[in-house]
């Protein structure tokens, strides 16, 4: 049933997208149908597609196949979403030494009592905030004083 | 010699081993791959010139696909797709109490058929770039919905919900503004950052690497228990053994080399067909299973060998053979390079260049092998609470790092959760990210196209060539598959 359900979010999805081509500007000399032509295509082959799978899926009877949906917002995977989207909203704000080096800590104590069992010791704990806030460190500098490339300074400006 | 020397300069040999180092630990670590290992790479890539990132990618590109070999032997876990056949004898082998056997045979078969591919890469190539020169955009067209539609073909048992990830990548690609005419702005609802569309690295990324952390982190408990290796500096396979699976390796590199040049194939389905045809042409097919030589150096030639044949339509034709060549592309790309029939003539020390570090990143793959067996398999035992979020860490800094736009990696979390709902319910991701790199062109050629000959009918009817075949391939395809499905199941049925 899950599938179905994602089949019919992805139809209402490429419908709506379908009835948009309608407002996409055509230049009167292209005769090639103009930028509405290949996302149109496309989209009648998409719900074509998805049709002959709800045929499979009635055939076959797959009806109750479990579909991976939810499992993604419960336990582990949930504190790991939410922990990796407050880290990429905060890295603006916060700059990236900051931010990387406070997801790195949290998580890695988090997901090292779920896979050992165990809560870190104070020695393991202050070497994996220095050696993790030292790697950060050395990875910010890396890209922006040896590639050129910018990464977020946030409130700590050089 | 000029090309030798441009590759063998300290700097580039220096990349080479460090790809070769990087691409066996991804390798080595089950749910890290080569096309998570390459995106990776990709943004540090921007600042460097062409040779020595190509160089880095292609020792991480040989490293990751033999790498897989380490966890298929010690562990039962296949580090890499292209691993999964070495499991069948790799590890009653390791099981027996013959690990550094099993792994150096595994190390040389896969030297064997990286070489053997390159040399297919150096011959092929450029034949294939003379015959495609005279690519219009209807050929262009042509040769890129051809291979999408080979990709989901050749998936069997998926095939339908191959075509629907296709569609999916395509309509995804249609963000932004339009090829050819270019003012038209699609479903970018007034947000600036969409104006030119999903970023290939940040999708890379969000479908290859987060998908994998979501799913493995839940069972971040299990624990693996690796084998035994002994302590000896060099790993050499016996030359007895060599000798009597040559063979065995040739027919494997040459399987491996011509499924690489197949769109969608992959080094996964190269191992497993030319295990099956080893197995199916043995004197002594009763041992295959067991822990026999000749099993693992069958899968291991093959699989190795995919990586030279995959690169010979990437570079001859613009399209790429598996989704590793795929995210190359994209990194030629960024160097202001665009692969195809005029690249080897246009940039023929480049090109050479390519093979050459194809064939260095080789060696020293083996040659780095050979001589930490017993230390990669200590990679297995790394802690995943440590490799997790460093590895998330590094698709934020590789996505940051593109634009310096916190709006990327919103789009990367999205594209993460996509990734895994279409991993995890069986659609598979290759045909949805070739959609995504082929996408552009298809649809920029298809309307110049049209517009030369007025209507698509009319692109196919007339100058009749290889282009039109390809297009009338890529229609029946489908169909004569659908046709034979629907026979076997009224067999089954009746």
């Amino acid at each position: 049933m899950g599938e179905l359900i994602f089949m019919g979010i992805v139809a209402v999805v490429a419908l709506i997208m379908f009835i948009m081509t309608y407002s996409f500007p055509t230049s009167i000399i292209d005769k090639s149908g103009g930028a509405a032509l290949f996302p149109r295509i496309v989209m009648l082959l998409l719900l074509f597609f998805m049709i002959l799978r709800v045929v499979e899926i009635i055939r076959k009877k797959e009806l109750h196949k479990k579909f991976a949906f939810i499992e993604i917002f419960e336990g582990s995977r949930l504190v790991y979403i939410l922990s990796t989207l407050a880290y990429m909203i905060s890295i603006r704000y916060m700059g990236y030494i900051i931010t990387t080096a406070a997801y790195l800590i949290f998580t890695i104590i988090y997901f090292y009592k779920k896979e050992t069992g165990e809560d870190f010791k104070k020695i393991r704990l202050v070497l994996t905030i220095l050696i993790n806030a030292a790697l950060v460190t050395g990875v910010y500098f890396i890209f922006s004083d040896v590639l050129n490339i910018l990464l977020p300074e946030g409130i700590i400006r050089r | 010699m000029d090309v030798i020397m441009s590759v063998l300069t300290p700097e580039n040999l220096l990349l080479i081993f460090a790809g070769v180092v990087v691409g066996n630990v991804f390798g080595t670590i089950p749910g890290l791959n080569a096309p998570i290992a390459v995106a990776l790479v990709l943004p540090i890539t921007f600042s460097m010139e062409t040779l020595p990132a190509i160089c880095l990618i292609m020792g991480l590109y040989m490293g990751c696909v033999s790498g897989g070999l380490i966890s298929a032997i010690l562990l039962k876990i296949p580090g890499t797709a292209a691993s999964i056949a070495t499991t069948f004898d790799g590890y009653p082998m390791a099981k027996s109490g013959r690990a550094t056997e099993a792994l150096s045979y595994g190390a040389f078969a896969s030297i064997f058929g990286g070489i053997f591919s390159s040399i297919c890469l150096l011959l092929l190539a450029p034949w294939l770039s003379k015959m495609a020169i005279g690519f219009g955009p209807w050929e262009y067209f042509a040769t890129a919905t051809l291979s999408l539609v080979l990709v989901c073909v050749m998936l069997r048992g998926k095939v339908l919900k191959a075509f629907i990830a296709l569609c999916l990548g395509l309509l995804l690609k249609t963000v932004g503004s339009s090829p050819v005419d270019g003012v038209a702005l699609r479903y970018t609802f007034g947000n600036y950052n969409l104006e030119s569309g999903f970023n290939l690295i940040v999708v890379i990324i969000g479908v290859f690497a987060l998908p994998e952390i979501i799913h493995s982190i839940k069972n971040i408990h299990a624990k693996v228990k690796p084998m035994p290796v002994k302590r000896r500096l060099f790993y050499l396979p016996k030359l007895s053994s060599i000798k009597n699976n040559l063979f065995t390796m040739i027919r494997g590199s040459i399987l491996g080399t011509f499924i690489g040049i197949l769109p969608g194939m992959g080094s996964g389905a190269a191992s497993l067909i030319s295990y099956s045809q080893a197995k199916r042409t043995s004197k002594n097919p009763e041992k295959f299973g067991t822990g026999c030589e000749e099993g693992i150096y069958c899968c291991e030639s093959a699989n190795n060998a995919t990586t030279g044949g995959a690169l010979i339509p990437m570079l001859s034709l613009g399209v790429p053979g598996d989704t590793v060549t795929a995210i190359i592309m994209g990194a030629l790309a960024l160097q202001g390079l665009t692969p195809g029939p005029l690249f080897s003539m246009n940039n023929e020390m480049l090109f050479r260049a390519i093979i050459f570090s194809v064939f260095v990143a080789n060696i020293f793959m083996f040659l780095y092998q050979i001589t930490t067996i017993r230390y990669m398999a200590k990679i297995t035992e790394v802690l995943k609470s440590y490799l997790y979020p460093w590895v998330t860490v590094f698709c934020v800094t590789g996505v940051i790092s593109i634009k310096n736009n916190v709006f990327d990696l919103l789009y990367l979390m999205v594209f993460g959760l996509i990734g895994y709902i279409l991993d995890k319910n069986g659609y598979p991701i290759s045909p949805f990210i070739l959609a995504f790199v082929l996408g552009g062109i298809i649809e920029e050629n298809l309307r110049r196209s049209i517009i030369n000959y007025d209507t698509f009918l009319n692109a196919v009817t007339t100058n009749f060539g290889f282009g039109s075949v390809f297009v009338i391939l890529a229609a029946l395809l489908p169909i004569i598959y659908g046709i034979n499905y629907i026979r076997k199941e009224r067999k089954h049925g009746g």
